[in-house]
């Protein structure tokens, strides 16, 4: 009688964990497409240098923002910038780029479009809001 | 007597079966009738995304019903107002696919052009109200030219835009719209410019002088700063035999560098782009037209606002 108890209770807890997950993926008008950030935001196939630059913003945005301090006002972040533009174009343009964004953010504060992000407001200066003079967007 | 007994229980079956079949029938056409408005119910209550599964279970279960035609255009119409821009003009291109006689295909070929518009696919657009304006359908033929000007002013073509706003007729609400552009465009030559080449040759030769032409003078301090500061500590690094430290702080100058002149360059481009999308945008403003479609009268309407400033 114990064994059958055990082996209902099991059941019945994995069923639980089944139902969960299915209710948990449901979203309407999904379609089942990435969104634009995600699809910037996973490396793709990168060379050496711009990868262990990518692990290397990545780990300053992991383990060093949090314990120096948020301070970058624009959206996406510094360090999400350079990720993004490492992914996008490469090691070489996405230095560059990444030292023009940080060149460029003190006037960018008076032109951007401020953005919610969760309980405080940023400013937006995206990779394509800075590649766009040279290249095409699809 | 018992065949007239026969015959008259086989008529009484005869007229039950009828009697129920045509109540069966009658049946049939009313749940087809209720399917249909509920749907149309979901529609109207701006829950879209369940009034396409309504739709097409309508279309499922009673194919042959005449309302089939306004599901299948109902469903395109959804996704339009629920601004799921690809499997709207998906769902449109399908629809002309399927009825190509339909009356409702000016009314398609309208909202897939805006679609295709929305999702910045300005040469299928263009062409889906080309398509428009030569369809024997008068009340979209200046939406349809007024929407291909439109299109080119997105496209920076300013003479072709000014062309088509001259062809929508005097008659029509957008020909006050249309002359606003049509003058205004003339101007959009002679708003202030930044060279980009100027720009980035000046950060070149002196880092933060191609931000200080681009108007940015905070960008310009932090360019100069970086930059001098690196070559400051490079030179020092080298001068006292640190070849190692200095190679790489010089390394590091050289991304500070590059990215100086991107930056003075990008910051000239923003300039521009950024006149060029405020005297639009004012032109917008200026003369800002929106339509509707009343869902129930399917009527359409035009709203025209224009502003002065005093």
């Amino acid at each position: 009688m114990r064994q059958y108890l055990t082996i209902f209770i099991i059941v019945s807890f994995c069923n639980l964990f089944a139902v969960t997950g299915e209710a948990a993926e449901f979203v309407p008008w999904n379609f089942n497409r990435p969104a634009l950030g995600e699809a910037l935001d996973s490396p793709r196939e990168l060379s050496l240098a711009a990868y262990l630059m990518y692990q290397g913003s990545l780990f300053f945005s992991r383990y060093i923002s949090p314990v120096d301090g948020d301070r970058c006002a624009m959206y996406p972040t510094c360090s999400a910038y350079s990720r993004q533009a490492i992914a996008k174009h490469g090691f070489f343009i996405g230095s560059i780029m990444t030292a023009d964004r940080l060149i460029h953010e003190n006037n960018e504060i008076d032109m951007a479009q401020e953005v919610e992000i969760g309980k405080s407001y940023r400013y937006s200066d995206s990779v394509a809001e800075n590649d766009f003079w040279w290249y095409k967007h699809r | 007597m018992p065949g007239k007994i026969l015959l008259f229980l086989l008529v009484f079956l005869t007229l039950s079966l009828t009697c129920f079949v045509w109540e069966a029938r009658g049946e049939g056409s009313n749940d087809a009738e209720m399917q249909f408005a509920f749907a149309e119910r979901l529609f109207e209550e701006g829950d879209y995304y369940r009034a396409i599964g309504e739709y097409k279970r309508y279309i499922f279960l009673y194919p042959q019903e005449k309302s089939t035609e306004k599901a299948f255009f109902r469903i395109a119409e959804s996704y339009y107002r629920a601004e799921k821009w690809k499997e709207a003009t998906d769902a449109f291109k399908k629809f002309v696919a399927k009825y190509p006689a339909s009356t409702l295909c000016p009314d398609t070929l309208y909202q897939q052009g805006l679609s295709e518009k929305q999702l910045h696919r300005f040469d299928d657009a263009f062409l889906t109200f080309e398509i428009l304006s030569k369809i024997q359908a008068g009340r979209y033929f200046d939406k349809a030219i007024y929407e291909m000007a439109l299109i080119l002013v997105e496209k920076e073509d300013w003479s072709g835009a000014r062309n088509l706003f001259t062809l929508v007729p005097g008659k029509s609400a957008l020909y006050g719209p249309a002359q606003r552009y049509y003058i205004e465009l003339d101007e959009i030559e002679n708003l202030p410019r930044k060279s980009p080449a100027a720009a980035g040759t000046l950060a070149a030769i002196l880092p933060g002088a191609g931000h200080l032409y681009a108007e940015r003078p905070r960008d310009a301090l932090v360019a100069f700063l970086l930059n001098a500061s690196f070559i400051w500590a490079s030179i020092e690094l080298f001068n006292n035999g640190n070849e190692v430290a200095g190679g790489i702080v010089a390394f590091f100058e050289l991304g500070w560098y590059t990215g100086n002149i991107y930056s003075a360059v990008g910051s000239a481009h923003k300039y521009n782009e950024r006149n060029k999308k405020d005297f639009l945008q004012n032109l917008k403003d200026m003369s800002s037209l929106s339509f509707y479609k009343d869902g129930k009268s399917a009527e359409h309407y035009l709203m025209y606002c224009v502003r002065y400033q005093f």
